[in-house]
């Protein structure tokens, strides 16, 4: 997994949109919420929308995002609209995506 | 020998016998411990069309190398014998004292043939064997017999493992339960009861000595800080039950007998509020660092351990929204020793035919989807095969060919074996391992759910690669299940067969190479194979219900997405190739050569793997 490291959101541009974030298993019950709306630009990528995660909830950054802020700790998973799992953080988002947040591990 | 007893103790309930048998160290090579050397007495023991439930089918409890050694997750052993419910291979595996207590008797397999004249359970204690009375405990559940059995022997240490009702009447999902945890799929709770054999205690005190203990502590002591990382946290946290609001929004939670992938009550059972409202304790196997198991309250206050394919057995596929109501039934399934995956599968066939107005009984009794009291009042019937309970009993294949005409297309089965809750159309490569292991439809033996979680491959698609896949993950469960390694540990290791090589060489004194280890896992799964082509398998057992091949899923993410019959040949063309099985997916004596797996006809396993 790439991890490209954004060293900090670029809060000046203009063209800027919402993406909703959703907490699953350990996220969720570390976070105490199961969804948020992050406003990130327009072209954000993964990495973007863990760094702004990270800087809305830090109780993630270790047990669920990596020190780095810009990928995941190892276990958890990423996928897009609950269709496709992502593994490149550098992988861009769209307006509008859901960005779901989950152990990938799905042993039962 | 290190790590191994080299010797199996077998049982004759006929007569009483009891023989000790030397245990071939090239058999134990080729075919390791738990799963695979339990397949490979399997296939030694039965004559070939044995009936599961007759006296001469063997019931064979497997240890394994690495149980005693102090490995985290390595308490466990394994049950196998001819499945009632399918006619092929059962092969599951339970876990903590018991499975310590088994390897300190020592032996490496215990296998017992034959049937007591009147309930008895078997005492192994300090090398004596002894068949004793067990009438009185004849109707009592799997932990009340432990209790009974317990206070008999004035021995507070003795292991049990036992049936409960369920096993006593046959039912053909029945498990065989040690201290709450099961022994689940494939009915070997119902070839125990066959037996008359109510429980099997054991207390010993010998140990087997590993060839390299300092080298092999080192490992012990990389793989538990391993397992304390994130790596686990999932289990560690919330438990399996997390699984089932993921799944529900990745359109994978099969519901209401799999007419549906979502559920719209999900948040109400969801992993995460069981976890906030009704979170009671967390335990765990012995030895293990993981401590996967969560028990959940009751509004009685009942304590009660909730895995997800309970939860989504006894939850979303039978319509039921009501956590206590969940937490209910699984209570009773422990009670009586029933396999809640087969217990919720069936219920939910049944719902299935009350509501198309094909199975009057069960509409009498109220059952239909949701409807959680005629859910709670039924599952006591099955375990003794009281009206209704008598057909559910036998599992959904079986029910459903009794009642006939539509009612077979409710059934969701695979080769017998009720379905997991993994749904096949919306995870294509779990859609072809579910159709083609030789244990039915089965979760555990392969974890081929892993390449559709994985972003290598598209989920909601087929294509003849899975095969690869498919082979893969069979492979590296066969190694994990016969070493015996918890599955929970898998992602903990960097390299899984160069580890684990090093690993069973500072166990064992063997030279074992990670290729080597590979051949074993391809080796164990086809024998698992073979033994199920000796008892009449034929291409068609290695398909889907048909439902899943003629609906399209109706909600969710994966809303308009099947599976058709094309789609799912191709994949398991594409599965035969990789096994280089021949295009009807019989293993040719070449391969079985390539193995070092004797021809069927030549019998015996002294040269198995050379």
């Amino acid at each position: 997994m790439d991890k490209p490291v954004p060293s900090e959101i670029d809060h000046s541009r203009g063209d800027r949109v919402l993406y909703t974030v959703e907490l699953f298993g350990v996220a969720r019950l570390r976070a105490k919420t199961a969804e948020l709306s992050l406003e990130l630009p327009r072209d954000a990528t993964l990495a973007h929308v863990l760094l702004a995660l990270s800087e809305k909830l830090p109780t993630l950054v270790g047990p669920v995002i990596a020190p780095d802020k810009s990928s995941l700790s190892t276990g958890h998973a990423c996928n897009i609209n609950g269709r496709n799992f992502v593994r490149s953080m550098s992988t861009k988002v769209n307006p509008g995506d859901k960005i779901l947040i989950i152990s990938a591990d799905a042993g039962g | 020998m290190y790590g191994f007893h080299g010797r199996l103790l077998h049982i004759d309930l006929n007569t009483g016998h009891s023989s000790w048998i030397d245990l071939e160290e090239s058999r134990l090579r080729a075919f390791l411990g738990g799963i695979g050397l339990g397949t490979s007495l399997l296939y030694e023991f039965a004559s070939p069309g044995v009936e599961p439930l007759s006296p001469a089918n063997p019931l064979i409890f497997a240890s394994a190398p690495l149980v005693g050694t102090g490995l985290t997750t390595t308490a466990k052993y394994a049950v196998v014998t001819k499945s009632p419910l399918t006619g092929f291979i059962a092969d599951s595996i339970s876990s903590s004292f018991f499975a310590l207590e088994l390897k300190r008797i020592g032996l490496d397999a215990l296998v017992i043939t034959g049937r007591a004249s009147s309930p008895v359970y078997l005492l192994v204690k300090n090398g004596k064997i002894e068949v004793r009375n067990g009438e009185h405990l004849w109707g009592k559940s799997a932990g009340e017999s432990e209790a009974l059995i317990r206070s008999e022997l004035q021995d507070p240490e003795v292991r049990v493992a036992a049936i409960g009702q369920a096993g006593e009447n046959q039912v053909r999902f029945a498990t065989i339960s040690n201290e709450g945890r099961h022994a689940g799929r494939g009915g070997v709770g119902a070839v125990m009861g066959s037996k008359k054999l109510k429980a099997v205690a054991l207390r010993g005190e010998g140990g087997v000595p590993v060839a390299d203990p300092s080298g092999v502590a080192t490992i012990a002591a990389s793989l538990r800080e391993r397992s304390l990382g994130t790596l686990t946290s999932k289990y560690r946290e919330i438990g399996t039950v997390a699984n089932l609001a993921v799944f529900n929004r990745l359109g994978s939670l099969p519901t209401r007998n799999f007419q549906q992938s979502t559920f719209d009550q999900v948040e109400l059972l969801s992993g995460e509020s069981l976890t906030e409202n009704s979170f009671s304790r967390r335990h765990g196997c012995a030895c293990c660092t993981i401590q996967c198991e969560h028990l959940f309250k009751s509004l009685s206050g009942q304590e009660q351990r909730l895995e997800y394919e309970t939860l989504f057995a006894l939850g979303p596929l039978c319509g039921i929204k009501d956590p206590d109501a969940v937490l209910q039934a699984a209570r009773l399934c422990d009670l009586y020793g029933l396999d809640t995956i087969s217990t919720g599968g069936t219920l939910a066939w049944a719902m299935e035919c009350a509501e198309k107005g094909c199975l009057p009984e069960a509409q009498k009794l109220g059952l239909g989807f949701g409807q959680a009291d005629a859910l709670l009042a039924t599952i006591p019937m099955i375990a003794n095969r009281s009206g209704l309970g008598a057909l559910l009993a036998e599992g959904s294949r079986s029910a459903a060919l009794q009642v006939g005409n539509e009612a077979m297309y409710w059934a969701m089965h695979v080769k017998g074996l009720e379905m997991p809750g993994y749904e096949p159309r919306s995870l294509k490569t779990m859609a072809l391992g579910l159709a083609v292991n030789p244990r039915g439809a089965c979760h555990n033996r392969s974890g081929a759910y892993e390449a559709d979680f994985s972003g290598e491959v598209n989920r909601l698609s087929a294509d003849a690669g899975r095969g690869a896949l498919v082979v893969d993950s069979e492979d590296f469960a066969a190694v994990l299940d016969s070493l015996i390694v918890c599955k929970f540990l898998r992602k903990c290791f960097t390299d899984f067969y160069a580890e684990s090589a090093e690993l069973l060489s500072k166990v064992t004194g063997w030279p074992c190479s990670a290729v080597e280890l590979r051949r074993t896992g391809e080796r164990i799964h086809t024998l698992k194979k073979l033994f199920n082509q000796r008892e009449g398998w034929q291409p068609k057992d290695d398909w889907l219900p048909p439902r899943l091949l003629c609906e399209e899923l109706p909600t969710g993410v994966a809303q308009g997405v099947g599976l058709n019959a094309d789609e799912l040949r191709e994949m398991i063309h594409g599965y035969y190739q990789a096994r280089e099985w021949d295009e009807n997916g019989f293993i040719p004596e070449k391969k079985l050569r390539e193995l070092g797996i004797p021809a069927p006809q030549a019998g015996g396993f002294a040269n198995a793997g050379r």
